[in-house]
């Protein structure tokens, strides 16, 4: 398996390998970390993966494991039913991707400077002020076209609502 | 800057996607990025272990030329020189090697002929011996061959020759650290054995740093012994103990003589309690080691020397209503006779040592009558271990110099250090605080001074002979004292901020105030004035352990008292006998220092 092929279909599993990591540990850094460590381990081994036929059930046990692992190093009072937690169904919203790209058919929709700025804030995490000094806004303007792109979007939104249910 | 937007839930769970998604997309980009740099690594890694192996097998063969260069000419020295002044061996003749397993040097030395093989460098042939550079490095061949006998060469043929005469200074199969090696000279002394060793490096003369040839040792220990002490006429006295030290000469491996002294105590039982009789015998020792250059020997050990009496013991003997007291003490010549084996730089012996027991025959009571002077010898057969320090052996030397370089942590450097201590004891209640300063040696040893304000809870339960009920609850007070004392510590491990130790204290205490009493003897028709002080000998042994600047030790004490007792104008001094119990004190101490940092290390 070289870089590529591990980045297709092994790094691609990294949001639910993540949900199911959350779900045992109730951390979303610690479950971060498993997960990083879980993929490293599996990139160190990457030979034996040809091997595996269903990738995505062996990378979803090896992080439960690793899980496992950090619970027991965490000393819990309680002991850890480990077998429950190997078995347990994995809640990994399967719609996630298709949700997006309605979203992202709606942003697209907005003016070039609107979507950009929403992209920004939202995908890329910035702030305010670093927005403000990337494309050389005042605050006053940045508020604006913000209230400006969620009326748009809450208006694309209503239209694609009226469109199915017209569909109907 | 403004606040944000009022934002439709809607709307706000749709850019929730979007930021999921943003946070997804950048972890994907983080871990392929690991594995880019990992996969990167792997091949620079791939790389340098190329160039690496390039360079390596460039320089073997660089050397390779080299070496068939040389012994081309060797070869051409050998074969095309028949002029050449070549001393045979005398029984065999020369022997042609092949060419690929001769000669990494050759040439007359004393008239012998020695071939090596360049292999694996022991002899081909029992009658071709093998060149051993005791000192310095390794001849090269750039180096002139010897063609005159030289007066520091020795030829030692194969039947007669004793390795233990010192041509391989350490042929134990265990090597000394080499870390204790000074640098060695630049003068080559040439020495054909036949003793084949598979070793590339040179051997070099080395001592034993545990019996350090013409240097002084110290050695530090402690027996203990079974008495049988003869013709003693009342009963006997219980197993003794000793701690002492010896400072030694080592005139060879072999042999080595000394001076020493050691605290020598033993307990008198008189029926219904103890007395301690102490004595420090003064003594010469002399060591012989059966194996001198092995680290394990057994040897055998003699001491002969006076016991000088510290205290002295006193018994009550009462008579139709009279009495008398009888002194004992330890004195006399000292002489002891024992075997042991040392291991590095511990010693175990055991034997036998003579003592003895002096009863001067003093009477100590108007009514009674003189008795002669008994002197009982006793046989006390004796364990006895002792650590040998060497702190003038080169191993000393380099520890002074890792301490010139720096190389010893603050808590264990060497240079004088100002310990504070206070303590708290039991059996009876007794408390101490004071100062030691004491002086750090490089090994694990430091000796000192010190003196402490020292308080006992006294009750005249101890007064003069313990065992008389009716000297009982006369008076109770503090007796308070200052001892000043000789402070010797041993430390089990060095350099390092954590280290048990054993503590050894021995000196005098000055009384500072003084407890009386009266009481009529109805058993004696009289009026017994008593004062009681806490003055004589002082002694502590201990325990501890220290971490950094604090230690905590538990020990035993032992402080003898002055005693007096008064009656129809005749006075008993019964200074000696201890009258404060033996207390089990506990002892915290704070190490400031080193107060002047000789060598100034901190690492």
């Amino acid at each position: 398996m070289d870089n590529e092929t591990f980045k297709k279909r092994i790094i691609q599993l990294q949001p639910s390998l993540q949900k199911v990591a959350e779900s045992i540990l109730n951390d979303a850094d610690q479950a971060t970390d498993a997960v990083q460590d879980t993929l490293l381990k599996i990139w160190d081994h990457r030979r034996r993966m040809n091997r595996v036929s269903n990738l995505e059930g062996y990378c979803v046990t090896a992080v439960k494991r690793r899980c496992i692992d950090l619970l027991h190093e965490q000393h819990p009072s309680v002991p850890i039913d480990e077998e429950a937690l190997m078995l347990a169904d994995t809640v990994v919203d399967d719609n996630f991707e298709e949700r997006y790209q309605q979203a992202r058919a709606l942003i697209d929709q907005l003016p070039e400077r609107q979507r950009e700025i929403i992209l920004m804030k939202y995908e890329q995490e910035m702030p305010n002020s670093e927005i403000e000094k990337a494309l050389q806004l005042s605050s006053t303007n940045l508020y604006t076209i913000l209230s400006r792109a969620y009326k748009t979007l809450r208006e694309a939104m209503d239209r694609q609502n009226n469109n199915c249910h017209e569909r109907r | 800057m403004k606040e944000d937007n009022y934002i439709d839930q809607e709307v706000q769970d749709m850019l929730d996607i979007l930021t999921e998604h943003g946070r997804i997309a950048r972890r994907q980009q983080q871990l392929s990025a690991m594995i880019d740099r990992s996969t990167a690594l792997k091949r620079r890694r791939r790389w340098l272990w190329a160039i690496a192996a390039v360079v390596t097998l460039s320089v073997a063969v660089a050397l390779s030329l080299n070496s068939n260069k040389n012994q081309s000419e060797s070869m051409v020295l050998t074969m095309n020189e028949p002029n050449r002044e070549m001393p045979q061996v005398a029984d065999e003749p020369m022997a042609m090697l092949p060419k690929d397993e001769i000669v990494t040097r050759e040439g007359p030395v004393d008239g012998t002929q020695h071939i090596v093989d360049s292999k694996y460098n022991h002899v081909k042939s029992s009658a071709f011996a093998e060149t051993v550079e005791k000192e310095g490095q390794r001849p090269s061949f750039d180096e002139p061959l010897l063609t005159e006998p030289t007066p520091k060469s020795e030829i030692i043929e194969s039947e007669d020759f004793d390795f233990a005469a010192g041509v391989v200074e350490n042929p134990s199969d265990e090597p000394f650290e080499s870390q204790g090696i000074e640098p060695v000279s630049s003068e080559i002394n040439h020495t054909v054995t036949n003793k084949k060793t598979d070793s590339v490096a040179p051997i070099i003369k080395r001592e034993n740093p545990y019996r350090p040839k013409n240097k002084f040792t110290l050695r530090v220990g402690g027996e203990i012994a079974r008495n049988s002490w003869r013709n003693f006429p009342y009963p006997p006295i219980s197993p003794h103990f000793a701690l002492g030290l010896a400072f030694d000469y080592h005139f060879t491996e072999y042999f080595s003589m000394g001076l020493g002294a050691e605290w020598f105590g033993v307990s008198k039982y008189h029926g219904s309690y103890h007395d301690y009789l102490h004595a420090i015998p003064v003594y010469a020792d002399l060591k012989l080691n059966f194996w001198g250059k092995k680290n394990y020997s057994p040897f055998l050990e003699t001491r002969l020397g006076y016991t000088i009496p510290l205290n002295k013991a006193t018994e009550y003997f009462p008579t139709n209503g009279d009495g008398f007291y009888v002194d004992y003490i330890l004195s006399g010549p000292y002489l002891s006779l024992g075997l042991g084996c040392s291991m590095k730089r511990s010693n175990l012996s055991a034997g036998v040592v003579y003592s003895h027991v002096i009863q001067p025959g003093k009477l100590k009571e108007s009514f009674g009558f003189d008795i002669e002077n008994l002197i009982n010898w006793g046989t006390n057969f004796y364990i006895r271990y002792d650590y040998t320090f060497s702190p003038f052996s080169d191993e000393g030397k380099r520890r002074l110099r890792q301490i010139k370089n720096g190389k010893l942590n603050e808590f264990d450097s060497d240079g004088f250090q100002l310990q504070l201590n206070v303590a708290g004891g039991f059996r009876p209640w007794c408390y101490s605080a004071g100062a030691v300063l004491e002086y750090k040696f490089p090994k694990r040893f430091s000796v000192g001074i010190g003196g402490d304000f020292r308080g006992v809870n006294f009750t005249s339960r101890e007064w003069g002979n313990g065992g008389y009920s009716f000297y009982q609850n006369l008076s109770k007070g503090q007796l308070l004292s200052v001892p000043v004392y000789g402070d010797l510590k041993v430390h089990f491990w060095e350099n390092k901020p954590f280290s048990p130790f054993v503590e050894y204290r021995l000196g005098y205490a000055f009384a500072l105030n003084s407890l009386t009493a009266t009481h009529y003897d109805s058993y004696m028709y009289g009026l017994i004035y008593y004062e009681t002080r806490h003055q004589g000998w002082y002694s502590y042994l201990g325990i501890g352990v220290t971490y950094n600047h604090s230690s905590l030790s538990l020990g035993i004490l032992g402080q003898n008292g002055h005693h007096k007792e008064t009656m129809w104008g005749n006075t008993n001094d019964l200074s000696g006998g201890y009258m404060g119990g033996h207390p089990f004190e506990l002892r915290y101490s704070y190490k400031i220092g080193p107060l002047a940092k000789r060598h100034g290390g901190v690492k």
